[in-house]
């Protein structure tokens, strides 16, 4: 398949917007401004385009939940806070073609009305954020954006907002919170944010993939995007591939390979003298995949049948020198410090895992600890918690100790009792004052 | 109307209100659901998820309660299995790295935790048991902070910013995880309020152990009102071997919601200060001397006599702390037994504005507002000062009020404060200024507003007013105010489309003078919208003291009498009597809870004013500066020792129910009174008669309120030339902490309050070439004074800021004088 997404990379100059323009870009958004925005949305929902960020909803169902008739201001926001484990896709689009994400952003700001869209960069990107500034004003120079958008009367200005680094600002409803300027807590849904979003307004959040697969779609079709790949899994993907493969990198494929076409072909396979163990579909977030289900295809449907998820598309490949139990208490410390610590299930249940999932490794693990590691799995997922992350941790947790319980049999037949802790003694201090009787 | 949704609870249908919560809903109906992180006063936070519900029209999804809204056709489960499950799976999480030391925590007994474990039927065997040992986190010199015990509701925090305006507290990560903390672990530096212990749902938030007694006990008995200040707060004293030892007070408690501020919280303190006056003292030879009841009472009883003996006049100054009961009768006393018309509340701004301000427009001697049309305000204007000073609750209350986003709030005035970071608009008025600013914005309501003027026509004394207002033009305006023409037109057009507006005249604090003329344009201008007596609307003049309405309602002011007739031969003005008095007319001069010499501003009275009068008494807790030229020293009762009523701000009438016991030798105002007039042969009404006076005033206030007596426009004066200001504005500012009278008579105040020290913006401290922490050399025309320097980027440049203290000596004579704006020299002292 020829690259869509990762078309510029290796092209010299390619972030400049006349190397951009020369290659035919904008020509998605010259189209999308002579069409209603209505028939934009169109164009995406026959795309079958599903958002890329992690949860796989159909992008032109979730604009078309921002109400028409709202009055006053509605709001595009861009995802850019790619801080999940395992997943490195979406600052390769903007380190190499930056004009495409914003030519994206444009046409999606244009289908839902808004004149106002934000990227959400993580803390740590300066250096793809500076890339988007540059990028930013190249196009206002070209009136590209600003107030007549390729001629046109519609108005679009974009802005970059860097975030300080918190994994959960990644989630849509934080991530709005801190754009806000408060502190990044998830907002429960209901109200959605296509309803209730950014101050108060109408608000679609989109991951930067998704944006950059926009453009395409509508130069090329919904037709051609929805061919790649098979029904309701459409268009092309960027994979992340990281662990003990011999080539890792990010690898633009059409939806719905196998893990083993991504992993031996691609990849080149696992590093010599070992075996596949097991290997995280989607970003640290879904749950573990075995070595007997690498003919799953990698794509959302196929993924959910097979009890995981696609997620990010960071396929996270651990070979055969891995123990899980460490993998696991690995993942624990990630939740446990990037918890937000809003709501009961996630922060104490996230914490609680740690401390026992390292107790394991430490030597001193109890029989019963698996069983209570997905107990704790249990009470943070499901729902229980405001919002994903809960999930996010329990599902991986949950399935490492399922699908290994005898690596934890190993460690924990082979600890050693911790000795009882004697209890603090406190000084005498005196009678407390107001304990005098009276 | 709202609309109704049907919802499902249980198998029972519910009738509930389109947009309130799922929880708010249960509650109301009385269907227990538990909750650790929900407070109504707050919004909702969702983080505990002890209010899980199931939702049986979505196949039994657990929802949150506090952050659902209701839905047509909802049908919930709040008993079965499954929710009990998922509210103990969250208190078994929650325990998991709770300190478990109930038997010796303080909170033992009335901890929502413990009390959810035993109900909810968490067995100790599913409690993980980490070892968890005693942590710190906030420091603070009233708090304990045990972040092992809390369970991360952030009551405390959203309390603070959302309630208080004062957001001290905050989360923090510290150690792996997060903790409730102060912006970089400083002390805790905040209004010392106690919301955040009170609020605390475990133990993780006391108070330190002098003040959270041991074992901590809800205090019994009848709540009663704060005498503090005039918000009219309920609060319980918790009373234990016939002492105060905390207080106390609940969410369904109004006005004030169980909120309370640091002096109704902590000034219990004083009743047990040893500082407190226990015996009547009189001189002898020049000294005080203690003595019996008996023999003082006597040396007054003949102190009236020689003064009526003599011909010279009888004067007597209440102090608005006096409960209604007792300010009738002294009041009684003057005119009846000694046949004086020379009463009052002394110098209460407050009365000015009410008496001279309010009075002549709207009729009554009192606001038209109260705190529930404070609250249901689409507008609120906010003139002269900064009310979160001196009335925190009405500042919670506009608080509360811009984060529903069902209101908004304007301040005028030239001072700095606290509140003005919230408000929708700020203006700085030039000192003096907001009279002027009120009759530009009537002026263009005028002449913009067509309807309104023709509205307002019929109103009496329309002409007169209206030919004196149009001389406000914007350059007088401009010159009086220092404010741009266009943004009193913005501010007159944003009056004009507010359907419910309040006007608030804090009274008695920053610059005062003009309390009476600002209050007489804030009701002109009220008459014109047609917003002066409506629900949502009026004027609110917040005074001094806790009873300053109830004072004036009952006839305690030399031109009223009880029920808010005039009196036909008034009495003289406080300032007018010490003049009389340091002239030798007065020979007999009673000051009832007040100390000309500690508190009134300098240039009121010369210290001959007590000196050449005949004969003073001094009725009070505490030996005051003025107890120094009293003949006789009579101590009273106070605080929680006291019963009766006050009328709050808000025209509120509100019993006081004492708790404890006055200490012996220790007698109640009203007793004072009653022995005295007994022993001059004319006893006063008994209190079943002064109850039945008071009923009367009363219920005339309450058909006055149906019925209220027509407005009257009063014109405005001409304008004056436009002021030139050179100098530095002092503003002696009250403090919340304490008013600095009886207040600062508590050790915890006073251990919290700041010190003295002259509070400047960095610029003019760089100007003046002073250095922080050194000392500034202060003058003005009534007196000079040396204080500490300190950088306070709140306030104004060519401004400075003193807090009232008690122990700042010669600060009365920076205290600002009549229409006078307060100017100082400062220069740089060695």
């Amino acid at each position: 398949m020829e690259p869509v997404l990762l078309r510029a990379r290796g092209v010299p100059n390619s972030r400049h917007i006349d190397t951009y323009l020369a290659a035919g870009g904008y020509e998605g958004l010259k189209k999308a401004l002579t069409m209603d925005p209505e028939a934009v949305t169109k164009e995406v929902l026959d795309s079958e385009l599903r958002g890329r960020g992690g949860a796989g909803f159909p992008t032109g169902r979730k604009w078309t939940f921002v109400p028409k008739e709202h009055p006053g201001p509605k709001y595009l926001i861009c995802n850019a806070d790619e801080s999940e484990p395992g997943t490195f896709k979406d600052r390769e689009i903007i380190e190499y073609d930056p004009h495409l994400l914003i030519e994206g952003i444009a046409i999606a700001s244009y289908a839902i009305r808004a004149n106002t869209a934000y990227i959400y960069i993580r803390g740590e990107f300066v250096r793809w954020a500076r890339i988007l500034e540059t990028a930013i004003a190249e196009a206002r120079q070209r009136d590209i954006l600003g107030a007549s958008v390729m001629g046109s009367n519609y108005r679009l200005d974009v802005w970059v907002h860097r975030g300080a680094g918190a994994y959960i600002c990644g989630e849509e409803t934080s991530l709005i919170e801190s754009l806000e300027g408060k502190r990044g807590f998830p907002r429960l849904k209901p109200p959605f944010p296509a309803v209730v979003g950014v101050f108060g307004k109408p608000t679609v959040v989109n991951n930067v993939e998704t944006l950059a697969c926009v453009p395409s779609i509508l130069t090329r079709g919904a037709a051609w995007f929805a061919s790649i790949g098979r029904p309701r899994n459409t268009g092309p993907k960027l994979y992340c591939v990281s662990g003990h493969v011999r080539r890792p990198g990010v690898y633009e494929l059409p939806m719905g390979v196998t893990f083993r076409e991504i992993i031996e072909e691609h990849c080149g396979g696992i590093r010599d003298g070992h075996t596949l163990k097991a290997f995280f579909p989607g970003g640290s977030s879904a749950p573990v995949m075995t070595p007997d289900q690498i003919d799953v295809k990698a794509d959302f449907d196929a993924c959910a049948e097979a009890g995981s998820m696609l997620g990010s598309g960071g396929v996270i490949v651990l070979d055969d020198s891995v123990d899980m139990v460490e993998a696991a208490a690995n993942l624990a410390h990630f939740y446990a410090h990037e918890s937000c610590g809003q709501c009961t299930p996630c922060r104490e249940g996230s914490d609680w895992a740690m401390d026992i999932l390292d107790r394991i490794l430490e030597g001193h693990g109890r029989p019963e600890d698996p069983a209570t590691l997905l107990r704790i799995c249990q009470y943070a997922s499901q729902g229980m918690t405001i919002c994903p992350l809960g999930d996010a941790f329990a599902l991986p947790i949950s399935s490492i100790v399922k699908k290994f319980p005898y690596e934890f049999e190993r460690h924990i037949a082979a600890a050693t009792p911790r000795p009882p802790k004697k209890l603090p003694v406190l000084p005498w201090a005196g009678p407390r004052p107001g304990f005098d009787g009276q | 109307m709202p609309k109704v949704v049907s919802v499902t609870v249980d198998g029972r249908i519910l009738a509930a209100r389109a947009g309130e919560s799922v929880l708010e809903l249960l509650r109301r109906s009385g269907i227990w659901i538990p909750t650790l992180c929900f407070d109504p006063r707050v919004s909702a936070y969702g983080g505990c998820r002890l209010c899980l519900v199931s939702r049986r029209d979505r196949a039994g999804e657990l929802v949150p309660a506090c952050e659902t809204p209701v839905v047509e056709g909802m049908v919930l489960e709040t008993d079965s299995p499954a929710v009990h499950r998922a509210r103990r799976r969250q208190l078994v999480l929650l325990l998991g790295e709770h300190r478990l030391d109930c038997p010796v925590c303080p909170t033992s007994g009335r901890c929502t935790l413990e009390l959810l474990l035993h109900r909810l039927g968490i067995a100790g065997d599913d409690v993980r048991r980490w070892e968890v040992t005693a942590t710190s986190g906030v420091q603070s010199p009233l708090i304990v902070h045990h972040p092992e015990r809390c369970v991360l509701c952030t009551l405390c925090i959203r309390l603070c910013h959302e309630v208080q305006g004062v957001s001290a507290l905050g989360l923090e990560r510290v150690d792996g995880g997060i903790q409730v903390a102060t912006f970089a672990s400083r002390t805790l530096d905040c209004e010392y309020c106690g919301q955040c212990v009170a609020a605390c749902p475990t133990g993780a938030l006391q108070l330190r152990p002098p003040l959270d007694p041991v074992p901590r006990r809800v205090g019994t008995g009848l709540p009663t009102t704060c005498s503090l200040c005039p918000c009219g707060c309920q609060l319980l004293p918790a009373v234990r071997d016939g002492r105060v030892v905390a207080v106390e007070s609940q969410l369904s408690w109004l006005p004030n919601r169980g909120q309370l501020c640091a002096k109704g919280r902590f000034a219990h303190d004083v009743l047990v200060s040893p500082e407190r006056l226990t015996s009547p003292l009189v001189r002898l030879e020049g000294r005080l001397v203690p003595t019996s009841w008996e023999r003082a009472l006597q040396a007054v009883v003949e102190g009236v006599r020689q003064a009526q003996a003599q011909g010279r006049a009888l004067v007597a100054f209440g102090t608005p702390r006096l409960t209604c009961e007792d300010a009738f009768l002294l009041q009684h006393f003057m005119r009846g037994t000694v046949g004086s018309p020379h009463v009052g509340v002394g110098l209460a701004a407050g009365a000015r504005a009410l008496v001279e301000g309010v009075r002549p427009v709207l009729g009554t001697a009192r606001s038209t507002a109260d705190f529930t049309d404070l609250a249901a305000a689409d507008l609120v204007l906010i003139l002269r000062a900064d009310p979160s000073r001196t009335h925190p609750l009405v500042k919670s209350i506009v608080l509360a009020g811009m984060r529903r986003r069902s209101q908004q709030v304007v301040m005028a005035h030239a001072l700095s404060g606290g509140l003005e970071r919230h408000v929708d608009e700020f203006l700085l008025v030039r000192p003096l200024g907001e009279e002027a600013l009120l009759y530009g914005i009537c002026r263009h309501l005028l002449t913009e507003s067509a309807t309104r003027a023709r509205q307002a026509a019929g109103v009496a004394g329309f002409d007169q007013w209206q030919a004196g207002v149009l001389h406000y033009t914007d350059e007088v305006v401009q010159g009086l105010t220092g404010i741009d023409p266009e943004r009193v037109v913005a501010l007159a057009r944003r009056l004009k489309r507010a359907h419910r507006l309040v006007v608030v005249v804090p009274a008695g604090m920053g610059i005062p003078g003009d309390e009476a003329a600002v209050a007489r344009a804030a009701a002109g201008l009220l008459v014109l919208l047609g917003c002066h007596r409506k629900p949502g609307g009026g004027l609110l003049v917040l005074g001094e003291k806790a009873n300053l309405q109830g004072c004036l309602d009952v006839g305690l002011h030399p031109r009223l009498l009880p029920g808010g007739g005039s009196a036909e031969e008034p009495g003289w003005e406080p300032v007018h009597a010490m003049a009389r008095a340091g002239a030798g007319e007065v020979g007999f001069l009673y000051l009832v809870g007040h100390d000309p010499l500690g508190g009134w501003p300098r240039a009121t009275h010369r210290r001959d004013g007590l000196e050449g009068a005949g004969f003073v008494v001094v009725q009070d807790a505490f030996l005051t500066k003025t107890t120094r030229a009293a003949n006789v020293v009579l101590p009273v009762s106070i605080l929680a020792e006291r019963e009766g009523t006050v009328v709050g701000a808000d025209g509120v009438r509100r019993p006081l129910h004492a708790a404890v016991a006055p200490p012996p030798g220790v007698a109640p105002d009203g007793e004072i009174f009653r022995e005295l007039a007994r022993r001059l042969g004319m006893p006063l009404p008994s209190k079943e008669e002064v109850e039945r006076s008071l009923a009367a005033v009363f219920e005339g206030h309450l058909r006055a309120r149906h019925r209220p007596p027509l407005p009257t426009f009063m014109p405005p004066p001409p304008p004056p030339p436009p002021r030139t200001w050179r100098g530095t504005l002092l503003d002696v500012s009250p403090q919340l902490l304490h008013s600095g009278s009886v207040t600062r008579y508590s050790a915890v105040l006073r251990e919290l309050a700041p010190i003295v020290a002259v509070r400047m913006a960095p610029e003019d401290v760089a100007a003046f070439g002073l250095t922080p922490g050194g000392r500034a050399h202060l003058t003005t025309g009534t007196g000079e004074e040396m204080m500490m320097v300190r950088v306070d980027r709140t306030v104004r440049p060519s401004s400075a800021v003193v807090l009232w203290q008690s122990n700042a000596e010669g600060l009365g004579a920076f205290l600002a004088v009549d229409g006078e704006a307060r100017l100082v020299d400062v220069r740089r002292s060695r």
